[in-house]
């Protein structure tokens, strides 16, 4: 299965996967019904201990620089057991990525992030929407050296517990920036997220500002960082609903051979055996098609073609892994359905699914960048 | 037999959508985020008559047809598709009362709802399968005696009063339905947690001991292709094209009202074209339900084998089409809604609630097995 991956890509794999049996699957139900909405601080810290916030970081600054193959086999094998975790991973560690850019942060907070003492959290959708960039309010305005913050983010992840927030918008000249903000400065408040459907322990509330003072130089240009993130992004929430899936597919797995009905197994059955193959089949492609993407995008000779095919991933796996668990919810049935351990799994994918940018608006991307349109529909 | 709804249908369904706008959608906020049981919306739900619709006059009922009961299910799975799952059980089960004399006595306070009625049949070897369920109702002289654990008991956390309805095994290996009330002693239930939808229905589990049941407050029950399950399978399909209904109408709404780039989503064309595929799915499961429903009580006024052999077989297929469409339509509306639905309760109960059509009762897997059955591919 992994024949593609190096040596040390698989003592990775192999790490990961260990400490999401050992350390991270027996604490499930906690990180599933926790009342912060923030999983359990002490797995926060061992995720920073394993290196997972440094991955994408720098050596010279004190990073693992890894690629993105490195950083979906972490998400893939977190994912198989919690795909929350997933989702704090893959903040932790892309703002890390971003954040080591801007040298007044780097130096103030980065130390602090890499060892899992501070919690950093991103901020971007406005309440207008995250696709409708054209309509988002001016956040941050000039006063003499310092910056003043005024508005409101929705679905911050992880904000109930963040430490510092790398909050991303417009100021008064629609130059598009981010503000570095401690979560004590006066006027920044936090409301935890309502309640969602899944990706629980993932934080995802409300942000808002009033008067946030903010130093000039806890103020980055938006270009800063890769400009390709976005794609590394695309690859991560592919891979962790895949993880997701395959996660929910070994429980089904095992409950197939173990379930019976009139005395033989589900495995008995030509039309369950057919279904869990069929299942298998799916995950086998899309999990070829994620780490093409990635392999690709890790060569900077075909950057370009991993970027592409990390859209299509986007638009394409978590969609297809929801399928999977609607098919796989009908094998576990009403043992499934009563069971938070296993239904997270379906709610969680859909998570992936209109994370950053929903299907239909990766379809719109990749209009354009398969040359179909000039630019998008707007 | 018509599937155009007659002047009293369009009233009849007028006052439920009325009752369910009104009433029923303020709570499902509510529900969604405790759990709890609205034993006020069910009090409610027995003044406007809805456990009445399919019970004959004689017993106080109003001696409609499955077309009206079908209704009141796709009125209220609009705005609450776990409030319909609540009132159907009784809108099924209670004509198992009409058919014993002793048992009339849970009627009228089933039907008025001040009696809640929840009900099992999901042994631990599971609901399908019939081969390992043990022996649950053992004869002891003029009753029988119940033991067993049943999961998955809906409207178990009802409260009191409540009448209990177990479907158990007999040692002549027949399956009965067992009728007694929550306080019997060596009956005891425990609070379902969480599951994937459907909140506030309760499925929590009943332990039996030892419970004593007269025999003459028990029924026979057709084990898998009796007619009534059928009914039941046209319900189902009815929660589920009025789930598909409400979540689509609001999904409509919501893509009308959102701007993206100074335009509403729905100009868009492929979100448009994605509200009309699902439109077109659901207006196929309309005629599935009210085609199965008018030809059922067409069969009670005009007995007709072939006839009802293709109701048997088509009240099957929908209830695997239903269950699969209303999967699709949770899953496509709500990547419409994006952040805004996966944040609101209000908006993702449907998700939960919709997938639960695929599962309730039997699997699909199961069914497409019946519906071989039905086609006898395997005589």
């Amino acid at each position: 299965m992994s024949t593609r991956f190096t040596g040390e890509q698989l003592a990775l794999q192999s790490t990961m996967r260990e400490f999401a049996e050992k350390e991270i699957a027996p604490r499930s139900k906690e990180i599933l019904t926790t009342e912060d909405d923030f999983i359990p601080r002490d797995l926060f810290k061992r995720m920073a201990e394993l290196g997972i916030p440094a991955v994408m970081v720098k050596k010279e600054y004190g990073g693992l620089g890894l690629g993105l193959t490195e950083a979906c086999i972490i998400h893939e094998e977190i994912s198989k057991v919690s795909p929350s975790m997933g989702l704090v991973a893959m903040c932790v560690m892309s703002q890390a990525e971003t954040l080591q850019d801007w040298e007044p942060a780097r130096k103030k907070y980065l130390p602090g992030i890499l060892s899992g003492d501070i919690v950093c959290d991103g901020a971007a959708t406005a309440p207008e929407g995250h696709t409708n960039m054209a309509d988002w309010q001016v956040i941050g305005t000039r006063d003499g050296d310092d910056w003043i913050i005024n508005g409101t983010k929705l679905f911050c992840s992880m904000n109930t517990a963040a430490d510092l927030q790398m909050l991303y918008g417009f100021d008064e000249d629609r130059e598009f920036r981010i503000w570095f903000i401690e979560g004590d400065t006066p006027g920044f408040e936090h409301r935890a997220a309502d309640n969602k459907l899944g990706m629980h322990g993932s934080g995802g509330g409300t942000s808002s500002f009033t008067n946030v003072r903010v130093p000039g130089d806890m103020c980055a240009p938006g270009g800063i960082g890769n400009s390709n993130q976005y794609y590394h992004l695309y690859s991560i929430a592919s891979v962790i609903a895949l993880g997701a899936a395959e996660g929910a597919y070994e429980i089904a797995e095992k409950w197939a051979h173990t379930r019976t009905s009139n005395f033989k197994p589900l495995t008995n059955y030509q039309s369950i055996r057919h279904k869990l193959a069929h299942c298998a089949t799916e995950l086998a492609i899309l999990r070829a098609a994620i780490y093409e993407s990635t392999e690709l995008t890790d060569d900077p000779e075909n950057a370009d073609r991993g970027h592409m095919l990390a859209q299509m991933c986007k638009a394409f796996v978590p969609d297809e892994c929801l399928k999977i668990v609607h098919d796989l919810n009908i094998l576990m049935a009403g043992y499934g359905y009563h069971n938070v351990e296993w239904y997270h799994f379906y709610c969680d994918i859909m998570g992936c699914i209109i994370m950053d940018l929903p299907t239909d608006y990766q379809y719109e991307e990749l209009t354009v960048l398969l040359g179909l349109t000039e630019g998008l529909d707007q | 037999m018509s599937l155009v709804f007659t002047e009293e249908q369009k009233l009849f369904a007028e006052t439920v959508r009325q009752f369910a706008e009104e009433e029923v959608e303020p709570r499902v906020k509510h529900m969604v985020e405790t759990n709890e049981f609205p034993r006020d919306l069910y009090k409610r739900a027995g003044e406007l008559g809805f456990w009445r619709v399919n019970i004959g006059e004689e017993y106080g009922g109003l001696g409609l047809g499955v077309v009206e009961s079908c209704i009141v299910m796709e009125e209220l799975c609009k705005v609450s598709p776990a409030f319909g799952l609540i009132v159907e059980i009784g809108v099924n089960d209670l004509m198992f009362l009409e058919a014993n004399s002793v048992l009339h006595k849970y009627l009228e306070p089933c039907m008025s709802g001040e009696m809640v009625h929840s009900a099992g049949a999901t042994p631990a070897t599971g609901q399908s399968n019939a081969g390992e369920r043990s022996v649950g109702a053992v004869r002891d002289g003029d009753d029988y005696i119940l033991n067993g654990t049943y999961y998955y008991i809906t409207n178990n956390n009802a409260g009191d009063p409540m009448m209990c309805e177990i479907l158990a095994k007999c040692e002549d290996g027949s399956i009965r339905g067992f009728f007694f009330t929550d306080k019997t002693p060596g009956y005891e239930h425990t609070h379902q947690d969480w599951k994937l939808g459907q909140a506030g229905t309760g499925g929590g589990t009943a332990i039996l001991t030892d419970v004593r049941v007269p025999a003459e407050e028990t029924i026979p029950s057709g084990v898998g292709l009796s007619p009534f399950y059928f009914i039941i399978y046209t319900h189902f399909g009815a929660e589920a094209l009025g789930a598909c209904e409400g979540f689509l109408a609001k999904t409509i709404e919501y893509c009308k009202n959102r701007i993206l780039n100074g335009k509403p989503m729905t100009k868009m064309q492929v979100v448009a074209h994605k509200l009309a595929y699902l439109q077109s799915r659901v207006d196929a499961l309309h005629s599935m339900v009210y085609d199965c429903a008018s030809t059922y009580d067409y069969l009670q006024e005009n007995p007709d084998p072939v006839l009802e052999a293709d109701f048997m077989r088509r009240a099957e297929s929908l209830k695997v089409f239903s269950g699969e469409i209303a999967a699709e339509v949770a899953r496509e509306c709500m990547k419409l809604y994006g952040g805004m639905g996966y944040h609101s309760p209000e908006i993702w109960h449907y998700f939960g609630d919709m997938e639960d059509y695929s599962i309730m009762d039997l699997t699909t897997d199961i069914h497409w097995d019946q519906l071989v059955t039905l086609m006898h591919l395997n005589d």
